[in-house]
């Protein structure tokens, strides 16, 4: 009898709550869809990472500074003409 | 190395001479343009236009155009394309870290042109070996804390290709504690529906726009429409927990929407439905999960004569704060 009380106890028994019981322990991923797709959307590290350059955005300002603190600068442009902007 | 070593421009597609942010810059880039277009064929690149990246001594002389959309190569011809990086070999261009390799080789030039010596670390740096590199590696983008906003949201959006992070989209959405309570009925018990008010339906979704080159604009209201609902699906005392569900259809109707750049505004219309779910505190009166994400969503664009699609998606969540730090009593 004591084999069969066991498992029938267990699946009686409240499931277990998560973290501070407010919000729902996070499922595994694959029946967790909302978490799927921000895993997708999130910029990565790898992607963000060039953020962490200390990026001036003007070149007069780079070169001026440049001058001051005795170190080239590294210009980095994408897209677009002066005039038009088109490439 | 771009940290310790440099001083670093970065220069977005808002470069017309209407909307660059410095105007002295538009005389420079047509000085070093003028430069780089005199030079010998297979030296010769265009600053003007494109990705492009070069080095400058502290005295302002050009030193390399290791990137440019327009340039010179070996072969001695000028050559377009969006794949093409100047001033390689075709035996170096088949190598997989060869712009890694290349920036670095023009990086100790520009360094030995501007009489500095090269560092001592230089090698382990460029080897990857440096510990600053692994640091690198695992750092984070710092998150920005708005103290000032009770509820912050985190919008992501991404087109099928991904470009730069920038202009894949990255916005955060700051709303205040009542806007946000908004979103779900005002009498929390399960089954209670409640349909976003147009004026939070826009603040939350004005920003999944996909960004392109130029693309930093605002919607107008009747660009952005369609809808999202809140159902509530469980109570256990003050947790209340919910779903959403909802549609949404981006379709800027002028130029101005679309694009700041006149000349490049490729997105038409972005639409997917809606899903997500909350967790709400009622005692604390804040949310503590608030997640939106997109579900078979697509872009329509142009580029060239042809409209094509592709796969569109966007997810919005709570910005996790850092807890405010209790001030001692002296």
């Amino acid at each position: 009898m004591l084999t069969t009380l066991i498992p029938l106890v267990a699946l009686l028994a409240p499931a277990p709550q998560g973290g501070s019981g407010m919000v729902p322990k996070t499922q595994d991923k694959q029946v967790d869809p909302i978490a799927a797709t921000l895993d997708r959307v999130r910029a990565t590290k790898a992607e963000s990472r060039w953020r962490l350059v200390p990026w001036m955005h003007s070149l007069s300002k780079a070169l001026t500074r440049a001058k001051k603190e005795g170190k080239p600068v590294f210009y980095f442009g994408y897209d677009g003409t002066l005039d038009d902007g088109n490439s | 190395m771009l940290r310790k070593h440099f001083v670093c421009v970065e220069m977005t597609e808002l470069v017309t001479k209407d909307l660059i942010e410095d105007p002295r810059d538009v005389a420079l880039l047509e000085k070093y343009d003028r430069q780089l277009r005199q030079l010998p064929l297979h030296r010769r690149a265009s600053l003007d236009g494109g990705e492009r990246e070069v080095f400058i001594t502290p005295d302002g002389e050009l030193v390399r155009v290791i990137l440019s959309l327009h340039c010179g190569n070996p072969e001695g011809t000028m050559r377009l394309g969006y794949k093409m990086v100047g001033q390689f070999s075709c035996a170096d261009r088949a190598k997989p870290d060869m712009a890694v390799e290349r920036f670095f080789d023009v990086a100790r030039e520009t360094l030995e042109k501007s009489r500095i010596d090269i560092p001592r670390d230089w090698a382990a740096l460029r080897a990857g070996t440096h510990p600053m590199v692994a640091r690198v590696r695992d750092e984070a983008v710092p998150q920005p804390v708005r103290r000032d906003q009770d509820v912050l949201l985190q919008a992501w959006v991404r087109a099928d290709v991904i470009y730069y992070e920038s202009l894949v989209g990255r916005s955060l959405i700051p709303l205040s504690r009542d806007a946000a309570r908004d979103l779900i009925a005002q009498d929390l018990v399960k089954g209670a529906i409640q349909t976003c008010n147009r004026r939070l339906f826009e603040t939350l979704f004005s920003s999944c726009y996909p960004k392109g080159a130029g693309v930093l604009v605002d919607l107008e209201p009747d660009s952005i429409q369609g809808a999202l609902q809140s159902e509530v699906t469980r109570v256990d005392g003050n947790h209340v927990q919910g779903r959403l569900r909802g549609t949404l259809r981006l379709a800027p109707k002028t130029q101005r929407e679309r694009s700041r750049r006149k000349s490049y505004s490729p997105w038409r219309e972005s639409r997917c439905e809606l899903v997500g779910d909350f967790c709400y505190d009622r005692k604390a009166r804040q949310f503590t999960r608030l997640r939106i994400v997109s579900k078979r969503g697509v872009s329509s664009f142009a580029h060239g004569r042809s409209p094509k699609t592709q796969a569109y998606a966007l997810g919005l969540e709570l910005v996790k704060r850092p807890p405010k730090r209790r001030r001692r009593k002296l």
